[in-house]
């Protein structure tokens, strides 16, 4: 599987073999991190809600 | 068959279709919006037909739009998206449609607004023209509030915000209902319940499994074609004295919560809707 850092606390986070580009992963230490996908590299940056998201 | 998965953010939502494409043997293609570039003319995908679920409403309205420039097939069509992302044109299209709705009325200044709210009668709503999950919604108990919200909304810059739907509080009995409306049917519904005023399930109200009388039914699909959505949730409010009043429509509902207290394997249905969709 797959590993990253968590970019708030640090901590290494389990990605799961088939990640999509913009995926929600909750980490452990309560965070919700986007997946973002960077030349085949996985990157994780804190969840922002935009805007205009939702229902 | 190749189903698009047109999507900005991955959650529970478009993981439990990507999975229900994969029981019922339809290959189902994530397409992540953010990680492309469009030419104006359309990208032409290897898809027959594309399902929209971005969270945002412009990422949503603008994709669907280059995507059917090249010719795709997308669920919601972006007339669909962009008349359910408006909820005061939603609310002229079910008026016009003779569909109950709670009584709303619009206005464009602050003393406008004010008036309104004396037409309507306190306790009122106070919301935006295109709002999501509830926020920068209010229930307004007097005009000094009122007063107070709108010169707070002042400050917003957008200028969305400064068209203010002033709509009737429906004594709601401390529920309202989302009906699913999937092509011609309205296979489940919940009752969202919360003592806070809005029973968003995002805004931590309760869901629970609700039924679906004949009158609901009928009532669900009406809204559903008076603004031409295929895969849809309805809210709709129970009034004591006038029965149902439809209230919004969702063209990229979330399901979550529903799957989760009716085990009704909504994905599925949507997914099987496509697949018909795709082969007419
Ligand atoms: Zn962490």
């Amino acid at each position: 599987m797959p590993q990253a850092r968590c970019p708030i606390c640090g901590r290494n986070v389990q990605v799961p073999e088939d990640v999509l580009p913009g995926e929600v992963l909750d980490h452990e230490c309560g965070v919700s991190l986007e997946v973002v996908i960077d030349g085949g590299k996985i990157l994780l940056k804190p969840l922002e809600i935009g805007e205009d998201w939702g229902e | 068959m190749n189903i698009a998965l047109i999507y900005d953010i991955a959650r529970w939502e478009e993981r439990a279709l990507l999975e229900a494409s994969r029981k019922l043997s339809v290959n189902m293609t994530p397409l992540h919006v953010k990680s492309k570039v469009f030419p104006v003319e359309g990208l032409r995908e290897n898809a027959d037909i594309g399902l929209q679920r971005s969270l945002s409403h412009a990422l949503a309205l603008s994709s669907t739009v280059l995507f059917e420039s090249s010719g795709l097939r997308v669920v919601n069509t972006s007339k669909a998206i962009s008349l359910a992302q408006d909820k005061l044109w939603t609310l002229t299209l079910l008026s016009k449609a003779g569909i109950p709705t709670p009584k709303t009325v619009v206005a464009f200044s602050e003393q406008s607004a004010m008036e309104a709210a004396k037409m309507i009668g306190y306790p009122v709503v106070v919301k935006p023209v295109n709002g999501s999950w509830g926020k920068l919604v209010s229930l307004v108990e007097d005009d000094e509030t009122l007063r107070v919200i709108l010169e707070h909304k002042a400050f917003i810059s957008n200028p969305q915000f400064k068209i203010h739907l002033i709509q009737e509080y429906v004594r709601k009995p401390g529920r309202d209902i989302r009906v699913f409306v999937v092509g011609d049917e309205v296979p489940v519904a919940i009752y969202r319940v919360s003592s806070h005023w809005i029973t968003n399930t995002a805004r931590g109200g309760l869901a629970m499994p609700a039924p679906i009388d004949e009158e609901l039914g009928n009532l669900a699909l009406k809204a559903s074609e008076a603004l031409g959505v295929e895969v849809s949730g309805i809210d709709v409010f129970e009034d004591p004295e006038r029965g149902y009043l439809v209230n919004e429509i969702n063209a990229v509902p979330d399901f979550r919560n529903t799957v989760a207290v009716t085990g009704y394997d909504l994905p599925a249905k949507m997914v099987e809707y496509l697949v018909r969709e795709a082969k007419r």
